[in-house]
């Protein structure tokens, strides 16, 4: 319920309060996925706010894939690195996203470091 | 609305059951209530979801001869200006009631006077005629009435009622009125074709349908002395059977609607693909069984389709190279009788020549299509059902399209009987990191819909493929040319477990026998009889003289897809008991659309709200 009324809301800090309601609710109803994924997304969010701040692009409702994608896109490795880390994206899908990032961006540079 | 003159002559054709009857009984009924309303010229307002219904019963030069000069689909905003006699067409839905009374009010306030009719499809309820009250336009219909259109044929053995999202509405929204028209439907065709001794089915929604039915008709004494033209009706569940829908089609029809998608029996083709001798017309093409080529290929597993197409052309082209020998006139005649028929056979010839090299170009360039099907034959052979499945990572690692990959994640669980915590957990990880939040919902709509869920009890489907011999290894690679042994051939190796379930039921006594088997899949199994009016035989086979073939309605309750009925038209060529077979559903679908129906849940309409309890 509170997932919907998030989407519905234009802007992030309404968004952020429904959802931290709907991660109270998963809370209590021992659904423990379903309260990380919405914290997730709670913090998602706040990076997102970050990331618009400073690079005056537009990345509130992006997936978190393609939030990393854009980072990258943007040659912003260490962050990225730091995404990773922090929402344990598996390394296979990481690579897919970076190598793709940075193909996108004619990064060949990086990519031959690998 | 397009043509309808090719319907009437097919509707009649190859089945045993007439089911043009029924046809022309809704038509009248919908005519006569066009007719009913007042005024010499008139404005036909519809409810948006009636569309393919309408367009399968009626063509518009009918709607035209009794009135109607302007057509609109029904929104929540005022009606553009139109003839005084304003016709309304909905189904008995608040949200209708809304646009009707913004429309009425719009025209009240201009001060323009016209005269409004409605008509309920199928049922008026009191909900919404309070609604209407509640709304202050009630007064202003002068004639409020109902109009039975549930179940309209999309070809000479299928019926349909268009509403392809009854699945999700009776799984997800818990909302059972599809169920009700359904039940309202089976009672109009036995008012045509008589009542229907047997019926049989599997699954909580079939019962329902069943009960409603029984109900209505203790409720209803005025049935029609009329012979019983059907002799079993066997009500399927989709919800006992859906791991069908999550297999791509191989069929050629089948293949056409996973591809480019058919809607009321039309598609679109593909821009490249329109014939030159086209240019300006729409690129619309009617699929049904009037186009006679079309009839013998569309059940075809495709890689036949092709070969059948070079032999039909090369027969077509010595047909006309029979005119050199035309030398009397007589002769000449004789052929230039043909010549129509053999143009619109060309036609047809090259337009289906042109779509099925299409596909096989699709097929073959795309790597992905081949690696796809492979994916979906080993979960359907239960091969490492349990484990993360590489190629699903690779997909969700390509963002591929998410409906393709939640299709191949909700077979992998339907073959495993759930997903183990942990794997579950990994791929809703997957799906919401990558596709977005907002897909958690989708995710648990899955969950409630049996699609896609985490393990619980033991898994059934090993048992199931065994006992009701779901794959076959002969199938497996077709054999160009020859011709199938079983019903297995229109998923290449996998036969429909629907259609083998309708195998089983149409034996009479089968709920006992097989009851172990039943057991496994969800939902009541049911057998009942129902009692013919006093004096009345089945027709003719009773009596051995007439040579008539039972006749066996299956009922597919929440969709099926094209290949479930080549399957069944196979059963029917089969049969060696001579059984023949009708279809009917509550829409046409695909693993596509039936996942797109059930993830639509952002949309304001939709009621049933997912979330923790």
């Amino acid at each position: 319920l509170h997932i919907e009324s998030a989407y519905s809301a234009q802007h992030p800090d309404d968004q952020s309060f429904a959802l931290r309601k709907a991660s109270k609710c998963y809370q209590d109803a021992r659904d423990t996925f379903m309260a990380k994924a919405t914290d997730e997304q709670l913090s998602l969010i706040a990076l997102q706010k970050q990331l618009e701040d400073k690079l005056k692009k537009p990345f509130l409702n992006m997936s978190l894939g393609d939030t990393l994608y854009q980072c990258l896109l943007n040659n912003d490795i260490s962050r990225a690195n730091q995404i990773k880390k922090e929402y344990k994206i598996p390394d296979k899908r990481f690579w897919w996203i970076k190598v793709k990032a940075l193909a996108d961006s004619r990064n060949w540079d990086e990519l031959e470091k690998f | 609305f397009l043509s309808l003159s090719l319907m009437t002559s097919f509707l009649s054709s190859s089945s045993g059951v007439n089911l043009a009857l029924l046809r022309d009984f809704i038509r009248e009924d919908l005519l006569l209530s066009i007719s009913s309303a007042a005024g010499r010229t008139k404005a036909l307002v519809f409810d948006k979801s009636l569309i393919g219904l309408l367009q399968l019963v009626v063509e518009f030069s009918a709607l035209k001869e009794r009135g109607v000069e302007k057509m609109f689909p029904l929104e929540n905003k005022p009606l553009p200006q139109c003839p005084n006699s304003v016709i309304y067409f909905v189904r008995p839905d608040i949200s209708q009631m809304q646009s009707i009374a913004t429309q009425i009010k719009a025209h009240n306030k201009q001060g323009l006077e016209k005269e409004y009719s409605l008509f309920f499809v199928p049922r008026k309820t009191t909900i919404c005629e309070q609604a209407l009250k509640e709304f202050g336009v009630f007064a202003d219909i002068q004639n409020m009435s109902e109009c039975h259109i549930c179940l309209v044929p999309l070809d000479s053995d299928v019926l349909s009622m268009e509403s392809p999202g009854a699945f999700a509405s009776c799984y997800l929204h818990n909302d059972k009125t599809p169920l009700f028209y359904a039940a309202h439907a089976l009672m109009q065709l036995q008012i045509v074709f008589g009542v229907i001794p047997r019926i049989v089915g599997k699954g909580e929604m079939a019962q329902h349908v069943a009960d409603n039915m029984l109900r209505m008709r203790r409720e209803q004494s005025d049935i029609p002395l009329v012979s019983p033209e059907i002799d079993t009706v066997i009500l399927i569940d989709r919800g006992t059977d859906l791991i069908t829908p999550m297999c791509t089609q191989l069929s050629y029809e089948g293949l056409i609607d996973e591809l480019f998608s058919i809607k009321h029996n039309f598609m679109e083709l593909p821009p490249k693909l329109i014939p030159a001798s086209h240019t300006g017309k729409t690129p619309k093409i009617e699929l049904n069984s009037g186009d006679k080529l079309y009839e013998q290929i569309r059940d075809l597993h495709f890689a036949d389709v092709l070969g059948l197409l070079g032999t039909k052309a090369k027969n077509l082209s010595s047909e006309y190279d029979e005119r050199h020998k035309a030398k009397t006139i007589a002769q000449i005649k004789q052929f230039t009788a043909k010549l129509k028929r053999m143009q619109e056979e060309q036609n047809s010839l090259q337009i289906h020549t042109n779509l099925a090299t299409e596909i096989l170009d699709i097929s073959n360039k795309n790597p992905k299509f081949t690696s796809n099907l492979q994916m979906e034959q080993n979960f359907l052979f239960g091969q490492d059902t349990d484990k993360s499945s590489e190629y699903i990572e690779d997909c969700i690692c390509q963002k591929e399209s998410l409906f393709k990959v939640m299709r191949l994640m909700c077979l992998q669980s339907l073959t495993n009987g759930g997903f183990k915590p942990k794997l579950y957990d990994f791929y809703r990880r997957e799906l919401i990191q990558t596709y977005g939040f907002d897909k958690a919902l989708t995710i648990e709509n899955l969950a409630k819909a049996g699609l896609m869920k985490q393990q619980a009890g033991k898994n059934a489907y090993p048992y199931l493929l065994k006992s009701l011999n779901l794959v076959s290894e002969e199938e497996e690679q077709p054999q160009t040319g020859g011709s199938p042994k079983d019903i297995s051939y229109v998923y290449s190796g996998y036969a429909p477990l629907s259609v083998r379930l309708v195998q089983e039921l149409v034996q009479p006594g089968s709920t006992r026998s097989m009851e172990e088997v039943f057991k496994l899949i969800p939902g009541p199994t049911f057998e009942k009889q129902q009692k013919l009016p006093p004096g009345l035989k089945p027709k003719g086979f009773s009596d051995g003289k007439s040579g008539r073939q039972p006749v066996t309605l299956v009922f597919f309750v929440g969709g099926c897809t094209f290949a479930e009925i080549a399957a069944i038209r196979f059963l029917k060529q089969q049969s060696f008991a001579g059984n023949d077979y009708v279809v009917a559903t509550t829409g046409m679908i695909n693993g596509r659309t039936l996942l797109e129906s059930v993830s639509k849940q952002l949309d304001p309409r939709v009621g049933g709200i997912p979330g923790p309890e």
